[in-house]
């Protein structure tokens, strides 16, 4: 067995005992070590691709009441210091979708921690998610919504959907950074509230789209934040018809 | 020397080690043995689901089926298993999709805690 694999092994190892995550740990840490490895060598070892590993171990996951998210980051940060491993930066714009997946499979209940959803709360969230994934350099400008990448020369405007009006109040106000910011590309995220589709996601026929904006590519992601429940979608779907 | 022979070496002294804190961890809960059973027995005493629980755990059934056989609510057991769990007196043996199950820790093995139950309902 090489040195790094029993290196990355014994760093599996110390991370589950520190946090209590004892069942099933010791078979896990040589098998799930042996493939992060792996994916160490070739340069792909990322929040990503731990995440993605982990759906291999469902019980270890089940049985220590895992979350994945908090696992990767934390298991990646681990690993990044102690093999000094700067893992690869994914791509934004798939950064931003995976994002997208996350807070409509289980990060949408924190916006429920407020009696009406925050939007400090989208921005925090999204901040949380991709700074571990290497975008590290989010400024804020001013006190508003938007984050500001200058290695990626973007800025990422965050909003609550509230109706159509104020959707395109937000497409001016980010066309106005860019421009200050001397950009040409950035991303409208808008954490929809709403059960039903609103009436942009209708238009568009779609909650992920493009659009050009006084010479501007806005990448436009809607963020559902209150699933219907799998019991009920049956009914809901129902009631749209 | 090969290497596995050093590393089959020094596993077999920490093997030696491990048991030998097990024995030594043993002997300290049976020496305090009344203070810990006062303290388990208070924590049954004022929870008659905890009891019932406690002694449904076979190592076999999960969770659901715990709730089942009581005739409770999941929600009730998952509390009372989250208690156990705390005091040390059961451990998780396997997790799958249908739940966790659970089994006794070696506390049951050491104090008989099954038996002092039994005593105390009757």
């Amino acid at each position: 067995m090489s040195e790094t694999r029993k290196f990355i092994i014994s760093i599996i190892q110390d991370y589950c005992n520190k946090r209590g995550y004892v069942f099933e740990s010791e078979a896990f840490a040589l098998s799930f070590g042996s493939q992060c490895a792996n994916l160490l060598s070739d340069n792909k070892l990322t929040v990503d691709t731990i995440k993605n590993l982990l759906k291999s171990y469902p019980s270890f996951c089940s049985g220590n009441d895992l979350s994945s998210e908090k696992f990767s980051v934390g298991l990646m940060d681990d690993i990044s210091s102690k093999l000094h491993y700067v893992p690869l930066k994914p791509e934004l714009y798939d950064t931003i979708v995976k994002f997208k997946e996350a807070v409509e499979g289980t990060l949408y209940a924190a916006f429920r921690v407020t009696e009406a959803p925050q939007e400090e709360t989208g921005r925090t969230l999204l901040q949380a998610y991709m700074r571990p994934r290497g975008f590290r350099e989010a400024q804020m400008s001013g006190g508003n919504s938007d984050l500001v990448y200058p290695t990626e020369k973007t800025i990422i405007e965050t909003k609550i959907w509230r109706d159509r009006e104020r959707y395109l109040d937000g497409i001016t106000e980010l066309c106005g950074y860019l421009d200050a910011q001397g950009y040409n590309e950035g991303y409208y995220v808008l954490f929809d509230n709403t059960q039903a589709p609103n009436i942009v996601i209708k238009e568009k026929g779609a909650k992920t789209y493009d659009l050009n904006c006084d010479g501007h590519t806005i990448h436009c992601f809607f963020v559902n934040i209150n699933p219907t429940p799998p019991s009920k979608r049956r009914q809901s779907a129902k009631k749209r018809l | 020397m090969p290497e596995s022979d050093v590393l089959s070496a020094a596993i077999g002294h920490i093997k030696y080690k491990v048991d030998s804190m097990d024995r030594t961890l043993e002997h300290l809960l049976l020496v305090n043995r009344n203070q810990i059973m006062t303290e388990v027995l208070d924590r049954f005493n004022s929870d008659p689901f905890l009891v019932k629980i406690y002694k449904t755990i076979d190592g076999i059934k999960t969770q659901k089926e715990i709730a089942a056989n009581i005739g409770v609510s999941e929600a009730t057991v998952s509390k009372r298993l989250r208690i156990l769990l705390d005091l040390d007196l059961i451990e998780i043996v396997s997790s799958t999709p249908e739940g966790k199950v659970y089994q006794y820790t070696k506390m049951e093995r050491l104090f008989k805690i099954s038996r002092e139950l039994d005593k105390l309902e009757k």
